[in-house]
């Protein structure tokens, strides 16, 4: 086969197919990539091709997830109509999308079982394990990834923790009274200690929700 | 109401398997010939979409392939309609007439 035209924005397209392709298995997975090399060869013929006409021809071509999305529609192996509509694109890019749901449902479910050692721990081993399996983020993305949901299990733990201690300690000061009795002014450090821990852990839990959020939206990008 | 491109979307995805059987039916096709035709006809959106159908019409035996030199460059591969893919056609033909007929009817396109 003549080699496909050297162009980065092919190169581009090329790379983001196969991984798109990859959950399609790699003899389908294969055979598109032919195709479309072919398809490729067929309208730039020539060493050197110009942006403009690469730019025309992929636009023709499609989105890499729409023409594996095609392959899946095709075989009735999905339809668009299908639960999840909103994880569906990571059956186009990066590995099966039972890997990715259940790499999440695992940290999180870690997460809430927290104190529950003997369940949690092998949860978020797990899950921390199926998440790095799960191809097709950019470092960044993945990134977000190992700090909201793998940080999760940790920081299950240290509310945990956190809620349990006696917030004893206080900024209140106290003075004795003649009659025996104490006065006290001022507040009282678990107010503010509890109320930061909460806040704490709300924007870590929003944060979460914006990673898998990012996760989902970076893999419809394809 | 779905938008005239949804329209043209789910009309396409009915009539695309057929268009491509038909196509071949007429003389045999290399697959960047057969996806040009298509797209010039409006019958597709994205070219690459046509690729994973005509595998799936190579593995239901609606198709067969071969390859041939090219002149302009290295070899081809060829799609070519079989028995089963032309009696398919066949289906489809008598079933569309029936069909448009009534559509037609229903939305007053031809005279009653």
């Amino acid at each position: 086969m003549q080699a496909v035209p050297r162009h980065p924005l092919i190169d581009d397209y090329l790379d983001r197919l196969a991984a798109a392709a990859q959950p399609l298995g790699p003899r389908r997975a294969g055979e598109l990539m032919d195709d479309i090399r072919e398809h490729l060869t067929e309208a730039l013929p020539g060493p050197d091709v110009d942006g403009a006409d690469v730019r025309r021809v992929l636009d023709r071509l499609g989105e890499p997830h729409d023409v594996v999305a095609a392959a899946w529609d095709d075989d009735g192996m999905t339809a668009r109509e299908t639960v999840l509509p909103a994880l569906r694109p990571d059956l186009s890019r990066g590995g099966e999308p039972w890997r990715f749901v259940t790499a999440v449902a695992l940290l999180v479910a870690a997460q809430l079982l927290a104190p529950l050692w003997l369940v949690s721990v092998p949860m978020w081993i797990a899950g921390l394990i199926l998440f790095a399996t799960v191809t097709g983020w950019t470092a960044r993305e993945r990134a977000l990834g190992w700090v909201f949901l793998g940080g999760g299990f940790p920081m299950g733990l240290l509310f945990t923790i956190a809620v349990a201690l006696p917030f004893a300690m206080t900024s209140q000061v106290c003075t004795a009274l003649p009659d025996g009795t104490q006065q006290c002014t001022g507040s009282t450090a678990s107010d503010w200690g509890a109320a930061a821990i909460l806040i704490v852990f709300a924007l870590f839990f929003v944060g979460q929700i914006v990673t898998v959020v990012a996760l989902v939206r970076a893999r419809r990008r394809g | 109401m779905a938008s005239a491109r949804d329209e043209m979307t789910q009309l396409r995805r009915g009539v695309l398997e057929p268009c491509v059987l038909a196509l071949l039916g007429r003389r045999e096709r290399y697959g960047y010939e057969l996806v040009g035709e298509l797209s010039e006809a409006g019958l597709v959106a994205s070219e690459g979409t046509v690729y994973p159908l005509l595998s799936r019409l190579r593995r239901d035996e609606l198709v067969t392939t071969f390859w041939r030199e090219s002149e302009s460059g290295p070899p081809r591969r060829y799609y070519a309609l079989t028995d089963r893919g032309r009696a398919a056609v066949e289906r489809f033909r008598t079933s569309w007439v029936q069909f448009t007929a009534s559509v037609e009817d229903i939305l007053q396109i031809r005279g009653t």
